[in-house]
């Protein structure tokens, strides 16, 4: 009965997000019988897909890196974009472009730049929380992620002609991404998505703390490494397709997590529901940026999906805080 | 021979906790550890179970050193029982029980259901837990969360078995149950079982031999009725006291009358505890 209503309402997200595009039900029927003939169609092949899937992914890889960060580091605020992760990956791509080392549209490129950005950006939280709590661990996660924002910003001033191409990596969208750009993405998010299942026992003993994960005979510090390796490894490759999507890899885990009975559900919970929260902010962010398309902004800018996350995650966020003050 | 410690050292910042340990446990004894706080119990439980790294020295299972063992290949053997449960919100009984096969299923053969391992089972129904399996940790009662600890040392299958003080916090009834169930188990599966504990009684009745640690170091060790004495009771523990036989049970009982104005243990601020 669960498995029927999450399947529903992964398709019904899905079919709003094509919706929201401008798809009709015959331009499906058109791509699913692999001949795409009309514009509509072709459009729909082209640029709607990729970007249904690239929400999806990168939606999914948040979600499960939320959830191996927050249960390996046992805090409940660890996320992508406050353990300075994502925000390294995104300061990685865009040095690599910046300065010319990788093409934009190189699918490799922008994710062998994105590792090594999020690996540093890891690294300078690491650093920074060594010998510290969780609570420590916050601290260091927002100055590693401050500096890495500093450090994009001395980018942009240096090239300030870029600034417009440059935000979307800042805020986080999936528009414009095509086929090309997705060919890593499509098997490499799902292997770790898969490697992260597996190692669901590794992070469910580090949840208990190093006393309880040691005695039971878990390495805390490797295993921990190696936890943390498979979450950069997913923020790297979401940061290269989407940049800086804000909420979901803090949110999701969460609500993934309440919603599933053993620990054996959280990876899948946490992907499903991350795929869904980003492709329904991005069906939002299209339909919001058709709603403002009459006016002068609307043909400067689509709406970027990272902007609905931000808006819709501080919601979710407050509503938390709240009932858990006023239970 | 079983579990074997040479000049076993651990300190802190140049502080010695523990100096020049040479214990030897065989296979299926009892044994308790008993001393003031920072005496160096804990710290000793913990270097026996390969958590910490010694200072110097060696810890030899079977005559291997476990410096040389992997984690996994330590807690096949070890099962610790510690005295806190893990932090875990919304974290049942049965999947918490369900984690001490992780030794020996490693990572893959976890991802079945922990509804269907018999050892899960079988540790949960020894403990008399199966009616609570599906409670959520939070909600169970002082007596069941000690009963859900020994659990998951049980659900490990080691023939080893740590309990750090299994009766802290527990009324007199839970502290014999435990210690009562301990001892059936002892029996049925041929554990080697090392306990810390602070009740002197219960480890005159419960333990074959008791090790009295006193400043890092073993000040007494044998059966109980050779190591309790009154001037064990002054030296180690600071009181002036008198140990009599129980009639019933003919095992040593201990009276404390007064603590001893000097001479006593300085009380130690051991940042591990006991």
């Amino acid at each position: 009965m669960t498995r029927v209503l999450v399947l529903l309402l992964v398709v019904l997200t899905a079919l709003l997000h094509l919706g929201a595009g401008g798809a009709g039900p015959g331009d499906l029927l058109a791509v699913a019988d692999g001949r795409p003939a009309t514009l509509d169609e072709r459009i729909l092949w082209e640029l709607g897909l990729p970007r249904l899937v690239t929400a999806a992914l990168a939606g999914a890889a948040l979600g499960v890196a939320g959830h191996l960060l927050q249960t390996s580091l046992r805090n409940q605020l660890a996320a992508p974009e406050l353990t300075a992760v994502n925000p390294g990956a995104v300061l990685g791509v865009l040095a690599a472009t910046t300065f010319g080392l990788v093409s934009p549209d190189s699918a490799l490129g922008g994710l062998g730049a994105a590792l090594l950005g999020g690996v540093l950006g890891g690294a300078v939280t690491w650093l920074l929380s060594a010998g510290g709590g969780p609570g420590r661990a916050v601290i260091a996660g927002l100055l590693g992620s401050a500096l890495m924002g500093g450090l994009v910003t001395l980018l942009l001033a240096y090239q300030p002609g870029r600034f417009g191409n440059v935000l979307r990596w800042l805020v986080g969208s999936v528009e414009g991404r095509v086929w090309d750009h997705l060919v890593i993405a499509v098997w490499w998010i799902p292997l770790w998505l898969c490697v992260a299942w597996a190692a669901t026992a590794v992070t469910t003993l580090l949840q208990g703390g190093d006393q309880h994960a040691a005695s039971l005979g878990l390495a805390p510090r490797r295993a921990r490494l190696a936890v943390l390796g498979i979450a950069v490894a997913l923020i790297a490759c979401a940061a290269s397709l989407a940049g800086a999507i804000a909420f979901v890899g803090l949110v999701v885990p969460h609500a993934a997590r309440r919603l599933t009975g053993g620990p054996g559900g959280h990876v899948p919970a946490a992907a499903l529901l991350g795929a869904v929260a980003l492709v329904g902010a991005d069906a939002a962010a299209q339909v919001l940026t058709r709603l403002i398309a009459g006016t002068e902004l609307g043909h400067r800018l689509g709406l970027p999906a990272g902007v609905i996350t931000a808006l819709a995650g501080a919601a979710v966020l407050v509503a938390i805080v709240y009932r858990e003050k006023n239970p | 021979m079983s579990l074997r410690t040479l000049g076993l050292s651990f300190g802190h910042g140049g502080r010695p906790l523990l100096a020049g340990i040479d214990l030897t446990v065989e296979k299926g004894e009892s044994v308790a550890l008993v001393g003031v706080n920072g005496s160096g119990k804990s710290t000793l439980l913990r270097l026996l179970s390969g958590v910490l790294p010694p200072g110097s020295g060696t810890v030899e299972l079977d005559g291997r050193p476990l410096a040389r063992m992997s984690r996994r290949q330590i807690a096949r053997r070890i099962a610790v029982m510690h005295q806190a449960l893990p932090p875990v919100p919304g974290l049942t009984v049965r999947q918490l029980v369900h984690q001490g096969r992780y030794p020996g299923q490693g990572p893959l053969g976890m991802l079945r259901a922990p509804g269907h391992d018999p050892a899960t089972e079988e540790a949960l129904a020894l403990t008399g837990l199966t009616g609570l399996a599906d409670r959520v940790l939070d909600t169970l009662s002082g007596g069941e969360r000690q009963r859900a600890r020994l659990a998951l040392a049980l659900a490990q299958e080691a023939d080893i078995l740590f309990l750090d003080e299994p009766t802290a916090h527990l009324d007199i009834r839970h502290q014999l149950e435990v210690l009562e169930l301990v001892r059936e188990l002892r029996a049925a599966r041929g554990l080697t079982v090392v306990t810390v504990l602070h009740e002197l009684d219960h480890a005159a009745r419960f333990t074959d031999r008791i090790v009295a640690l006193h400043r890092g170091a073993v000040h007494a060790d044998g059966p109980p009725s050779a190591v309790l004495t009154p001037d064990l009771l002054s030296e180690v523990f600071g009181v002036a006291g008198r140990v009599v036989i129980d009639e019933v049970r003919h095992h040593p009982r201990c009276i404390p009358d007064a603590p001893l104005p000097t001479g006593g243990p300085t009380r130690s601020s051991a940042p591990s505890g006991g």
